[in-house]
């Protein structure tokens, strides 16, 4: 089948296009941002579009949609009884789906099921660095905020590290928060 | 509160464009309106209103600031039955567009002066006839297919006597891209809600000529739209929210309340844009000296789902989109889409009159 794929986020867009191709489908992605999607849809004639919910190009899909029967429409509109499961869970990922009236729902949803894991692990893979990046703010803020205590305490780097922790289990806060609140304290 | 009132459900998540006119959400979020009501309201910031729709109509979202024609569109049509349609007891609120020409068009229209929809509708029809001499057809810019931006611009070709598709077409660009769009010469001109006509004249990249209200005074716009399944499975939710929109409203009307609004709105959960780009587009006078964008949230009841306005949008869809109506009962489809009767029980409850006359409409 030819799918067009319409996503904001380019390395996940790839990826998608890479699972998608192994299984033997057409794949176009569609750089994000640009005003043609008209075009784009009527010369390479999808069967299946896979667009990020999130992307303001989907109300241009739903005008495209209307040009002919032969124009993807929204999944929505189409899911039959058994499917409606598929069809939370892809809007739940942030996949959304636009489908040519006639096609086989077994191969319409094994696509989306691949786009539904693709934003998945993505998601999870995005969750992971954020998590990575606020570990390694938060271990910067407790040694500024160490190094302030033991300027200002004239303590030693383990009494300074002590009272923090010591706060923050009284206060039942994060030790990051306590470092900020002596960050405040003594930068103002 | 008492027991009768007690909302079946109140932890809920409503959805929003990012446009100035989801306002009344924002508004009784920010003055607490949902919390007296015993509701836990999350605002949940979408992109699309293709979004908005999908979610409302999986229970992904409770509410949401939706276009009216689009309440009436997920009625129409082929539809998995696995979904739920729409339903709205509450407008929010009547006018709030405009119409941005690009600078090229206003200059081969003539310089038409702005508000005056003759010279307007004039300048168009040469301009029109010009671009189709030169291969180069006009495209004006609307928001979504069924929406009340793509009717006015409707009605403003139909003036200008230019047949849609053909002298002119019309396409979608998503808000937040039509000043660029219009930089680009990607469309000549559009329709949209405020801030975005605003920003176009103030960057010089376009002269704002017509209000809708030029064309349509007092047309309808958006609504606040839940799914039948919501409404039918948590009737006191759905009347708690209304209640507490209605209130914001009614707020939003009373003087002085720009400045707080400008402020609320600017903020990057909500618009992410300039406060003061909201408060220029809330504020300019127009030609006659009167607000700019002369939204009425309120009085002259235009926050009452007036079933007039749905039975002209729905003869819109039908005639100009061509949905089909699948054998359904217009009058029916109406009752189940604009519920008027939960409108009235809450305005009764708050001591408010009932309209007693419905609004003109367009020929």
């Amino acid at each position: 089948m030819n799918i067009l794929v319409i996503d904001d986020q380019p390395e996940r867009a790839v990826v998608l296009e890479r699972a998608l191709t192994d299984i033997g489908h057409q794949v176009v992605v569609r750089p994000p941002g640009r005003n043609s999607l008209h075009q784009l849809v009527l010369s390479f004639s999808p069967d299946v579009v896979i667009v990020d919910a999130q992307s303001p190009d989907r109300d241009m899909l739903e005008d495209v949609a209307l040009a002919s029967d032969r124009t993807p429409r929204p999944i929505i509109f189409f899911a039959e009884d058994d499917d409606s499961d598929v069809i939370r869970r892809s809007i739940e990922a942030g996949v959304s789906a636009y489908v040519v009236d006639g096609l086989k729902p077994e191969r319409v949803n094994t696509i989306i099921k691949v786009a539904i894991s693709r934003f998945n692990a993505h998601q999870s893979l995005r969750g992971e660095l954020e998590k990575t990046r606020s570990e390694l703010a938060d271990r910067k803020l407790i040694e500024r905020a160490k190094g302030l205590l033991m300027q200002h305490r004239q303590c030693t780097e383990a009494e300074a590290f002590g009272a923090m922790r010591s706060m923050a289990m009284k206060k039942k806060v994060r030790l990051a928060e306590v470092a900020q609140d002596v960050l405040s304290l003594f930068e103002t | 509160m008492t027991s009768n009132t007690t909302p079946e459900q109140s932890d809920l998540t409503l959805g929003f464009v990012p446009l100035l006119d989801c306002a009344p959400l924002i508004a009784a979020h920010e003055l607490g309106y949902f919390e007296c009501q015993g509701l836990n309201v999350r605002l949940q910031k979408e992109g699309s209103w293709a979004s908005l729709r999908d979610k409302l109509m999986v229970g992904l979202l409770d509410g949401a600031h939706l276009l009216a024609p689009m309440v009436l569109a997920s009625h129409l049509g082929k539809a998995s039955t696995r979904v739920s349609p729409l339903t709205t007891a509450l407008a929010l609120g009547q006018n709030g567009n405009a119409l941005t020409f690009s600078n090229d068009l206003v200059e081969q229209m003539g310089k038409p002066e702005p508000g005056n929809l003759e010279a307007v509708t004039k300048g168009l029809a040469r301009a029109a006839e010009r671009r189709i001499m030169e291969g180069k057809p006009l495209i004006f810019g609307t928001v979504y297919p069924f929406s009340i931006h793509t009717n006015l611009l409707r009605l403003l070709f139909r003036k200008a006597g230019l047949t849609l598709n053909q002298d002119v077409s019309i396409q979608v660009v998503p808000p937040t891209r039509m000043v660029s769009a219009l930089a680009n010469q990607e469309v000549d001109g559009y329709c949209v809600g405020e801030p975005w006509n605003s920003a176009a004249a103030s960057c010089g990249q376009g002269q704002l000529l017509l209000l809708g209200s030029d064309l349509w005074p007092q047309a309808p716009d958006k609504v606040f739209g839940v799914s039948e399944d919501f409404s039918a499975s948590a009737p006191k939710s759905h009347a708690s929210l209304v209640r507490a929109l209605m209130q914001a409203c009614q707020w939003l009307d009373q003087p002085d309340r720009t400045a707080t609004l400008a402020h609320w709105l600017a903020q990057p959960n909500y618009l992410d844009c300039s406060s003061d780009l909201l408060l220029r587009a809330m504020q300019t006078p127009w030609r006659d000296g009167l607000p700019r964008w002369r939204k009425i949230f309120f009085r002259d009841f235009a926050s009452y789902p007036f079933h007039s306005h749905g039975r002209w949008l729905l003869e819109q869809l039908l005639a100009q989109d061509q949905l089909p109506l699948n054998g359904i009962d217009r009058t029916s489809l109406l009752e189940r889409a604009y519920n008027k009767t939960l409108w009235e029980e809450v305005a009764q409850q708050a001591g408010l009159e009932l309209p007693v006359t419905a609004p003109p409409v367009p020929d």
